[in-house]
């Protein structure tokens, strides 16, 4: 298990994170959600031990990972842009994980097949979709038992991302805790079973995927007339309307919602299903897609 | 897990110190197997006497080539903690940071020793194998003695070097601290001296042990030379005193630059790579006291040429201060400490001119 705790981070006055804390439970896929800036970078990193917090601490299984190598040889870590020399090939990149990880070759191969990379062409002749799939073969191989992804989606073409589904979906049989931090909220709604929402400095939203959508409802509202935010009676998330239409998201008991909107005598009502990327949207502030 | 990740440094430093190697080699073969080292003699007519004099050796070729490589290797070998990518990579992998820094010095340190022996010796034995009159005892004292110089300036050098958050920052601090305490060492002089009369600290290029001429970080190599050079060619010329006192102060600089590089450089934080290069080792001290200290030393020439001295200065200056700061438009506080330094090294090289013309501020 992966606790923050009371985590605290500020680049000179800027404060990214403060009093961060959430838990991420052993063998989960679980998925860091943000507007830029929100931080998602710097968590990552701080979990990773790459940075020292100024306040809190990261716990993997109960250790703190800052220059803890015991706990550090069971994580790994894939920044937003993998290191690589200029003059590295994609065999070459390899080395420095087989240093420090179980690496398991067979693996490695068999995505390096799958997603149809040369390992012997120099890495600079890469796209980033290449260097991309090359650095999740490795991720892969390389067998931690904590993973942690920043923006793996990117560059990632359909059929590779399908591919790195399964390989997720592989890891997830062996245990493996992955957190990936994404802007692709379709995607990480498909992967992830629990999540953080990063409001910048704080957890704004963290738990289940799932369980976080029956908190909020979505109704578009057919009228006879013109209705305004103000004559619903409750509070709304997202209101938008298109002449005697309405679209809106709330948050609330469904019995008690219907009750004040059957008082404006709709002429239909219809419950919409809510999505990660809208969920997302609602939980930042911003208005329902 | 440090012998893994050091198996897989040597590895991947493999052909660079094998280019290391044979650019050191050749070009100390080069400049050995072209010269002509055979003693000559020749009549004096003023004293009727034959004198017998031996050619210079080509010692100082790989001592200066180690220099160098003293010089440049510790930069390539450290930039990696300016690339914030790199950061990432490393300091995520399950090694402290004290290790990472040690092994890559060592790997550094291997890489200049190898090269140095090899072309050091190559050197010797080409000598050897040609007509001479040195005392090659000479030599094997060099070579012994120039390792734990080399130790201290690689380690001095991968210190400040390390100090920065970009790699010019990190070339600039290196160049600066090579000087600035010579600098410093001939600003006290001319305060303190008068034209005519002695000096503090002795004048450059004295015997006296605190000439100003041994605060150079490649000092104690240049004298080294010196000295073993007039061995291996059986001259007296060469008689500096105390020179422990000079190779004390550097090993010590050094001793205290491995440790703080071990010991303090991990300690910082992994965030600053690429950022503005804030430490206090780094510009904020340095470029005050550069400007100053540059002023004192030109204080003391004619007025026409010290005007275009000083304009230099002041140039190169407000341009170290945008290369520090990135930018053209410099925060009020850098703006003041500049001025001041300006100010107060004009002032003080005013001073300084006027004291002497006085006989100077104690003699």
């Amino acid at each position: 298990m992966i606790e923050i705790k009371n985590l605290s981070k500020s680049y000179e006055k800027f404060v990214a994170l403060d009093q961060m804390n959430f838990k991420i439970e052993k063998g989960s896929m679980f998925g860091i959600v943000g507007i830029n800036g929100a931080g998602k970078s710097t968590l990552l990193r701080l979990m990773a031990g790459v940075m020292k917090a100024d306040a809190g601490e990261v716990l993997f299984d109960g250790e703190n990972i800052y220059e803890n190598e015991k706990k550090k040889s069971e994580c790994l870590f894939l920044p937003d842009e993998p290191f690589f020399s200029p003059i590295a090939s994609g065999k070459s990149v390899t080395q420095l994980y087989k240093a420090f990880y179980d690496f398991d070759d067979s693996i490695f191969y068999k995505y390096i097949d799958l997603f149809g990379l040369d390992i012997n062409t120099p890495l600079k002749n890469f796209s980033k979709g290449m260097k991309r799939r090359l650095f999740v073969a490795i991720a892969f191989a390389s067998r931690p038992k904590y993973l942690l992804l920043d923006e793996v989606f990117d560059g990632l073409d359909p059929m590779a991302r399908l591919v790195f589904k399964e390989g997720l979906n592989t890891l997830r049989v062996l245990g493996t805790t992955v957190v990936i931090a994404s802007h692709s909220l379709r995607e990480l709604e498909e992967i992830c079973d629990s999540y953080a929402l990063l409001d910048g400095k704080r957890v704004a939203r963290t738990g289940s995927t799932k369980n976080q959508y029956d908190n909020y409802l979505k109704f578009n509202i057919a009228f006879d007339r013109e209705i305004t935010r103000e004559e619903l009676g409750f509070l709304v998330q997202s209101f938008e309307t298109s002449g005697r239409i309405i679209r809106i998201a709330c948050v609330g008991s469904k019995e008690e919602i219907l009750e004040k909107i059957t008082l404006l005598k709709p002429l239909i009502v219809d419950q919409m299903n809510i999505d990660f990327e809208e969920l997302f949207h609602l939980s930042a502030g911003g208005q329902c897609v | 897990m440090m012998k893994k990740y050091f198996s897989y440094e040597f590895k991947k430093s493999l052909i660079p110190v094998l280019v290391l190697l044979v650019m050191a080699t050749v070009i100390t073969v080069i400049f050995t197997a072209t010269a002509n080292f055979a003693p000559r003699s020749w009549f004096n007519d003023w004293t009727g006497e034959m004198i017998y004099t031996i050619p210079p050796s080509r010692l100082s070729v790989p001592i200066i080539l180690f220099a160098i490589m003293c010089f440049v290797v510790p930069m390539v070998v450290f930039s990696f903690k300016m690339n914030s990518r790199q950061i990432d990579s490393l300091y995520s992998m399950s090694i402290k940071r004290c290790k990472i820094y040690l092994v890559k010095a060592i790997i550094g340190l291997i890489a200049v020793f190898i090269a140095y022996t090899v072309s050091f010796w190559s050197m010797v034995i080409i000598t050897a194998a040609m007509p001479n009159g040195f005392v090659f005892s000479g030599f094997v004292v060099a070579y012994f003695l120039s390792l734990p110089i080399g130790f201290g300036i690689f380690g001095f050098n991968a210190f400040v070097f390390s100090r920065a958050n970009r790699v010019l920052d990190g070339v600039i601090f290196v160049i600066i601290y090579s000087t600035v305490l010579a600098l410093l060492m001939v600003s006290i002089n001319n305060i303190v001296a008068t034209r005519v009369g002695g000096t503090i600290f002795g004048r450059w290029g004295d015997t006296s042990p605190l000439a100003p001429n041994r605060w150079f970080v490649y000092s104690p190599i240049a004298l080294l030379i010196s000295r073993q050079e007039n061995i291996v060619v059986g001259s007296n010329f060469f008689s500096p005193e105390n020179l422990w006192v000079m190779y004390l102060f550097w090993g010590l600089v050094g001793a205290a630059s491995w440790v703080g590089l071990i010991l303090l450089l991990p300690r910082e934080k992994s965030e600053n790579a690429e950022m503005i290069s804030n430490s206090k080792f780094g510009y904020i001290v340095l470029l005050p006291l550069t400007i100053i200290s540059a002023f004192l030393v030109s204080g003391l020439d004619s007025i026409p040429f010290r005007l275009i001295l000083f304009s230099i200065i002041i140039v190169a200056g407000g341009l170290l201060y945008v290369v520090y700061k990135r930018s053209f438009k410099l925060k009020l506080a850098d703006i003041i400490v500049f001025t001041g330094a300006v100010a107060l090294g004009i002032g003080l090289s005013f001073l300084v001119s006027y004291l002497s013309n006085w006989g100077g501020l104690l003699f």
